[in-house]
């Protein structure tokens, strides 16, 4: 990087070299005020024309500014970790728990379509847990559809993820290194695009339906390790609270903040210095019954 | 006249390279860059987010932070790519944020000649906040840079496995 910069600096110093050395050539030659003057006036075209450029870089960089001082930055696990943190603990796979994909065509909203785009991307990312190719190649189409509806077609498209998905049929491992590259590709899209809200309420809807299948499968058969694993979420709520409170400005997330405070006071009892709590069969209960109330408010009855 | 061609000629020339510089100083392709890290978690880690912060330099300091939850009994690795950075920035990992009294200084990054990829390894999982430092700077001219966080996951099911 440093040796490109030399190498740009030194080309640059060389070709305006070459550029005055030219125009005092002709100075000299032909008619020197009025070269002067035609050179002065390009130059101080060139110069006003970037003014306006100089303008908007100013705007841009206030706005940097103000950030900077008035905010703290959030990062987000990936779903497939939290997804793989509950399979080690012994999710099973139960195969009517996942929203249809037909259900896709419902969500007319962009807020609708994001938070689906989540919970379809977990439900993705459950399957292929579960070596369930075809339901993940399914989701891959669903999530392809609505990715359509929020103009990130290019991500989905660009991968050959759906080919990838049937060359890789019954391999765990490499599935999960397809979608680990899906959530890679998607934050550098939403990254470089400025839509690092959008993300965030991609992620709710994505912990949404995790916490809701992790809360199923345990209500089916209990499992004290998927409980542990529910319970340490408590880490995970306050950031994303966070998260999507500074991306709020137009107050367009307010219910969903609230249901997420509502889930949070479910974790009341762990802290930074107590963060090795685990819920008890009431709290899980009563965590289960919200979360699965929030999931239907997002997917739909 | 012939004085006052070359002021203007060397005056312009000045002002071209410090704009040429600033304009270069300010790419940041954080794709590339993130790329760069991406490499250096294989193959133990997996990726698991990133952050790209950019930053105008002031005359005060600034510290910008950012919240990294992490679920405890895993491992990560933390790493970031300074090749954005033209001028030092501090960076150090806390375990409580910079509006909490008592927090406990866990990283901070020892800046060497040449290196611009740096990486840590929290020996215990928590929540952690990063802050970046970002140093004053009296000058007429603005400069910009960026600062690419990327972090992994090694799950402790697959270490045992290994």
């Amino acid at each position: 990087m440093l040796e490109l910069f030399k190498h740009k600096i030194v080309l640059i110093i060389k070709i305006l070299f070459i550029y005055i050395k030219s125009i005092l050539k002709i100075m000299y030659k032909v008619n020197i005020k009025l070269t002067a003057l035609i050179t002065i006036a390009i130059l101080l075209y060139a110069c006003g024309g970037n003014q306006e450029e100089i303008i908007d870089e100013e705007i841009v960089n206030e706005e940097i500014v103000n950030e900077e001082m008035d905010q703290i930055d959030y990062v987000l696990p990936s779903p497939l970790q939290i997804a793989e943190l509950f399979k080690s603990a012994g999710l099973s796979y139960i195969g009517d728990l996942t929203n249809p994909k037909e259900k896709a065509e419902i969500y007319n909203s962009k807020y609708d379509q994001k938070l689906n785009f989540g919970i379809y991307s977990a439900d993705m990312a459950y399957c292929i847990m579960n070596n369930q190719t075809q339901e993940s190649i399914n989701y891959l189409s669903t999530l392809r559809k609505l990715s359509e509806k929020l103009w990130m077609t290019d991500i989905l498209n660009s991968m050959g993820l759906s080919e990838r998905l049937e060359a890789n049929v019954g391999n765990e491992d490499s599935l999960t290194y397809i979608m680990a590259d899906l959530q890679m590709q998607m934050d550098d899209y939403l990254d470089e695009n400025g839509m690092g809200y959008t993300g965030s309420i991609i992620f709710a809807g994505a912990w949404i339906e995790t916490m809701y299948l992790g809360a199923k499968v345990n209500e089916s058969e209990k499992n004290e390790k998927l409980i542990s694993r529910i319970s340490e979420q408590a880490v995970i709520i306050e950031s994303l609270i966070g998260s999507i409170k500074q991306n709020d400005e137009d107050n367009e997330f307010v219910d969903l903040i609230s249901d997420l405070e509502g889930i949070k006071k479910h974790f009341s009892g762990f802290s930074d210095e107590n963060a090795e709590t685990t819920l008890s069969d009431e709290e899980v209960k009563n965590l289960t019954n919200d979360i699965i109330n929030l999931r239907t408010k997002i997917v739909g009855e | 006249m012939k004085n006052k061609i070359y002021y203007i000629a060397f005056f312009l020339f000045v002002a071209f390279i410090s704009t040429a510089a600033i304009e270069i100083i300010e790419e940041c392709d954080a794709t590339a860059l993130k790329n760069e890290l991406k490499r250096e978690l294989r193959p133990e880690y997996r990726y698991d987010s990133s952050k790209s912060s950019r930053f105008t330099y002031k005359e005060t300091p600034q510290i910008k932070e950012i919240e990294v939850p992490l679920f405890m009994g895993e491992r990560y690795r933390f790493l970031f790519n300074t090749s954005c950075v033209p001028e030092g920035i501090d960076v150090k990992i806390y375990n409580k944020s910079m509006d909490k009294k008592n927090r406990t200084l866990l990283y901070t990054m020892e800046s060497i000649d040449d290196q611009k990829i740096y990486t840590f390894e929290p020996e215990k999982s928590r929540k952690m906040y990063i802050n970046y430092i970002i140093p004053g700077r009296a000058s007429e001219s603005e400069m910009n840079g960026c600062m690419i966080f990327v972090l992994g996951y090694q799950l402790a099911v697959l270490k045992s496995l290994d």
